[in-house]
């Protein structure tokens, strides 16, 4: 099917690179934000149960059906879903798991680009700040850094003047992508996380070490300490359980942290061999990107914040947003840490960095493999196709910068709305379609554990019907107001139609792929199920 | 910080912390298995 048959170097590989897709910016800076506001320690309670309940069961499901589909020769989400789903119909709700990393890729690297531009400039001095000065002058020169360097101001901004830094930071991200994208699956993208996710976890260590050592670096203020610190995270409003909020809160957290029903994980799991573990594999994997979120992020941010900025302070820039505390609100943290700063600055941003490269570089992975699949191109021709279609996007959203209006609208529409559409489709495939017992059965082959009946359950039933709610109660709610401010601006205006774009692109391609593959033989309505032999 | 918050803390951090040593050791072991050269096998 295409030119050279495509597989990971070892199950490691497989898993760090699902993992590391998994694990973003999310785990470090959205995560104890929700946290905190949603009952610190209690708040963990609904997040557990959302972990066990539903993301990991449906990251299983995810899994089973790329490995199938492997066994097929099949790798990209529409030829998948369509043999899952024995259906004209699933196979072109697959499109939206070639979509969804394609059109969150446009905006996701330039996010990418920030962590990277901080980390160089943290590298060589700093953003500016000035320790002497109040700590009021201090969050506004930051703020200030931030939305120069993110555009915020004007559209167009960053292709002249200070902007260009900006720019240039992200040709060199981009290019790094499209390299290790490039070299392919095992020689490109398992090669570079089995060397980052080590990395940033020993950083991550370092950084975890000397925030829980900080004690009260004011003795002037002693409640600004690192035991209030953790106390503003940890310490659990039970009464919050209690709001329906706080469980559809974590359940979101959950969901979208672990990467479920992105489209990564069913192209990923296409290149493992016919009997390679997907259950235990899956459960690492989700396992790595808890002990990031909850291990690191849970204990890092908040803490390090309160120890210098107290708890007011703490409790304003999270009400600022995810990117404003990591970074308007730690650059000024930084400052009051005298010369070793810096060094913290640049091993944050480090963290921050391949915390979002390792995310990024699956992006890009599924769109070839539609490619390659449905028009038999070259890795080289389908990867350089699917990088013009990127700079475009990313061009868009660099320019379309005020605000941040492009990248609000492709977020929240590829990045969340489409996330929770496709997650539904494919476990009520799964479930219902491909059937649940056949399910179980592809799950446990060759699997190192045995998973308890009652996830069965989960699979058929919860999980389905959970997605189902959600969706359902979002679109009656605020799917009139969500497209209204989507329609609002003009940078919103283009990423409605980028999405069409895009859309119309994927359905064309995987039409000609449907047509081709049927030509060849390549049996799509799952009529004769694959084997193990 | 309260006494809740350090159970919540202390409960969190082991289920993370188990559940990634766990895994890997399981991954690990089960990987080495894999590599038992020919003609060692039983």
């Amino acid at each position: 099917m295409s030119e050279q048959k495509e597989e990971w170097g070892s199950k490691l590989g497989v898993i760090l690179a699902v993992a590391g897709s998994a694990v973003g910016l999310g785990n470090f800076l959205r995560f104890p934000g929700q946290a905190a506001a949603n009952g610190g320690g209690a708040f963990l309670i609904p997040y557990f149960c959302a972990l066990f309940l539903l993301g990991i069961p449906i990251g299983w499901a995810e899994w089973a059906m790329g490995r199938y589909g492997g066994k097929k020769g099949l790798h990209s989400a529409p030829m998948i879903m369509g043999t899952i789903g024995k259906s004209g119909l699933a196979r072109y709700i697959g499109i939206i798991g070639v979509l969804i990393p394609l059109g969150v890729s446009v905006y996701y690297m330039f996010i990418e680009t920030w962590t990277f531009g901080y980390f160089l400039k943290y590298v060589t001095g700093g953003i500016g700040i000035d320790p002497t000065t109040s700590i009021e002058t201090q969050t506004a020169v930051a703020n200030t850094f931030f939305d120069n360097f993110t555009g915020a101001g004007r559209d167009g901004s960053l292709f002249s003047g200070d902007g260009l830094y900006t720019l240039g930071a992200w040709v060199a991200v981009f290019a790094i992508n499209i390299y290790f994208v490039f070299r392919g699956l095992s020689k490109g993208i398992e090669k570079f996380v089995s060397f980052a996710m080590p990395v940033m976890a020993i950083c991550a260590v370092i950084v975890l070490i000397r925030v829980l050592t900080l004690g009260t670096p004011n003795p002037a203020v002693p409640e600004n300490n690192v035991v209030n610190g953790l106390g503003y995270m940890w310490n659990p409003n039970y009464e919050k359980l209690g709001d329906f909020k706080t469980w559809l809160a974590a359940a979101s957290q959950i969901f979208f942290s672990l990467s479920v029903g992105f489209g990564v994980i069913i192209n990923y799991a296409s290149y493992m061999k016919k009997k390679d573990d997907v259950a235990l594999s899956g459960l690492t994997a989700s396992a790595t990107n808890e002990l990031f979120e909850v291990g690191f992020g849970g204990m890092i941010t908040l803490t390090a914040a309160v120890a210098f900025l107290g708890i007011s302070g703490t409790t304003v820039a999270v009400s600022g947003g995810t990117f404003k505390l990591g970074f308007a609100t730690l650059p000024v943290v930084f400052a009051q840490m005298g010369w070793f700063g810096n060094i913290m600055g640049a091993l944050w941003f480090l963290v921050l960095w391949l915390a979002a490269i390792t995310s990024s570089l699956s992006m890009y992975q599924p769109a070839v493999a539609h490619l390659k699949e449905a028009l038999a191109w070259s890795h080289g021709k389908a990867t350089a196709f699917i990088a013009s279609i990127g700079t475009v996007g990313a061009l868009l959203t660099l320019w379309y910068s005020a605000g941040g209006t492009f990248l609000n609208t492709m977020d929240f529409w590829v990045g969340t709305y489409l996330i929770f559409l496709l997650a539904m489709a494919q476990i009520i495939y799964f479930a219902w379609v491909f059937g649940i017992d056949r399910g179980w059965k592809e799950i446990h082959q060759g699997a190192a554990i045995q998973i308890p009946p009652f996830v069965k359950i989960i699979m058929k039933y919860v999980a389905p019907a959970y997605l189902l709610i959600v969706f359902i109660g979002f679109n009656v709610q605020s799917f009139a107001a969500e497209f209204k401010n989507a329609t609002a601006t003009t940078g919103a205006r283009v990423a409605l139609v980028t999405i069409a774009v895009l859309v119309t692109y994927l359905v064309v391609v995987t039409w000609m792929g449907e047509k081709r593959l049927r030509a060849a033989g390549v049996d799509l309505d799952d009529a004769k199920p694959a084997t193990d032999d | 910080m309260t006494t809740g918050g350090w159970l919540m803390m202390g409960i969190s951090l082991a289920i993370v912390w188990v559940g990634v040593i766990w895994c890997y050791k399981l991954i690990l072991s089960s990987d080495k298995e894999e590599k038992v050269p020919v003609g060692f096998g039983p």
